[in-house]
């Protein structure tokens, strides 16, 4: 296949990560629609460099998080205040069952925006079932690392939804 | 917000999955607006080799014919391979221009079946250049190379007739080819083979457009 094909195919069948992944780095729409573009570009860019030992999606997350990541350091208005309907994006209700979902998933928007940067990039991945080697592979953690940092998150995410219940 | 239960790290996960797939929906038509027209293009615009070596080869045979004007036995084969060309050329840039302009803004079923005309349109060029191309780049182009070249006087007596004899035969095995073709089809019909010998002789840029078209679907 083409390299051009070849790369917008990968693109297509993970691009809803990429989407994940402004939503959870960027407030706005206009802010996400700039990040989206910023790390197509930055993929794109690399796609030449990528080692096919390395699976394509660890090594997507691996380049758009560390464009999220700069996007959001080299923006000065980034740590403005943000409710979880901006979160959710203006441009899409979440998909899920029923409002009990819907609140919950609400409320785990708003626990990763408060996240620390590299916690949240830890979060996004292990949410998307992306396991400890990957996810050390992306952010350059160890196993061990990712496991602990995983179980403080989790110990984290529980405590808060029981003050969010409470 | 309501009262909610602490949802188990697995649930969270489910939720996310949920999440995840309608910003896929989401994410793949944006694509499709987005990224597909500038692959499109780039993919598919003229290639600059190819369009210079057809203008070389239209310069090539008009001088050739200015050359043999009024020589109207030499005059003829290179008149006849300039038209080819310049037919052949037309046809290709009509072929890319068409995709230029294709509106990704369509639903994706009418955009497939306008993909799939610029493939029957490509199919058909190259099916009648190759008919007129096998009748044109044996005999005439042999003339033309030799007049050009020489400026003999090639066309006479025994070598005009076998000349002339030799066009017969490839114009005569013309209908040949076309019903072996006609019963390989019904053979072959509904088979991949065949779609494959399509897509290749289309070209394989268009086939790999229309696969990502219907991921992207």
């Amino acid at each position: 296949m083409n390299p051009d094909t070849e790369f917008t195919d990968l693109l297509a069948r993970h691009a809803g990560v990429l989407h994940q992944i402004a939503r959870a780095y960027a407030w706005t729409a206009e802010d996400r629609a700039d990040l989206l573009q910023e790390m197509r570009l930055q993929l794109w860019r690399a796609y030449p460099r990528w080692q096919r030992a390395l699976p394509f999606s660890t090594w997507m997350y691996r380049v758009a998080l560390n464009a999220a990541i700069g996007q959001l350091r080299s923006a000065t208005a980034a740590r403005r205040d943000v409710h979880a309907t901006d979160l959710l994006g203006d441009d899409e209700p979440p998909d899920v069952a029923s409002d009990e979902d819907d609140d919950r998933l609400r409320t785990l928007w708003t626990l990763m925006q408060r996240l620390p940067e590299l916690d949240r990039a830890l979060m996004l991945m292990a949410l998307d079932g992306q396991d400890a080697a990957a996810i050390g592979s992306a952010l350059g953690l160890s196993v061990s690392n990712v496991g602990t940092r995983l179980q403080r998150l989790k110990t984290r995410l529980a405590e808060a939804y029981r003050q969010e219940s409470a | 917000m309501s009262a909610t239960p602490t949802p188990s790290f697995e649930t969270l996960q489910g939720l996310w999955r949920q999440d995840l797939s309608s910003a896929q929906a989401q994410a793949s038509a944006q694509l499709r607006h987005a990224v597909l027209p500038a692959l499109v293009q780039r993919r598919l615009e003229p290639g600059p080799a190819s369009i210079a070596f057809s203008l070389f080869s239209i310069a090539l045979l008009g001088a050739y014919c200015v050359q043999q004007w009024g020589a109207w036995r030499y005059l003829l084969p290179g008149a006849a391979l300039l038209l080819w060309c310049v037919l052949m050329l037309a046809a290709a840039l009509r072929t890319r221009a068409r995709l230029a302009g294709l509106d990704y803004a369509r639903p994706v079923l009418a955009l497939q079946r306008d993909l799939a005309e610029v493939r029957a349109q490509r199919l058909r060029q190259l099916r009648w250049g190759f008919v007129t191309g096998q009748v044109l780049w044996v005999v005439p182009f042999c003339v033309v190379l030799l007049r050009g070249l020489t400026g003999a006087p090639v066309l006479e007596g025994a070598v005009l007739d076998f000349a002339l004899k030799g066009l017969a035969w490839t114009a005569a095995a013309i209908p040949l080819q076309w019903l072996a073709w006609r019963a390989l089809r019904r053979v072959w019909h509904g088979h991949n083979r065949l779609s494959r010998w399509g897509d290749a002789l289309a070209g394989d840029d268009l086939a790999e457009i229309q696969r990502l078209l219907d991921r992207l679907q």
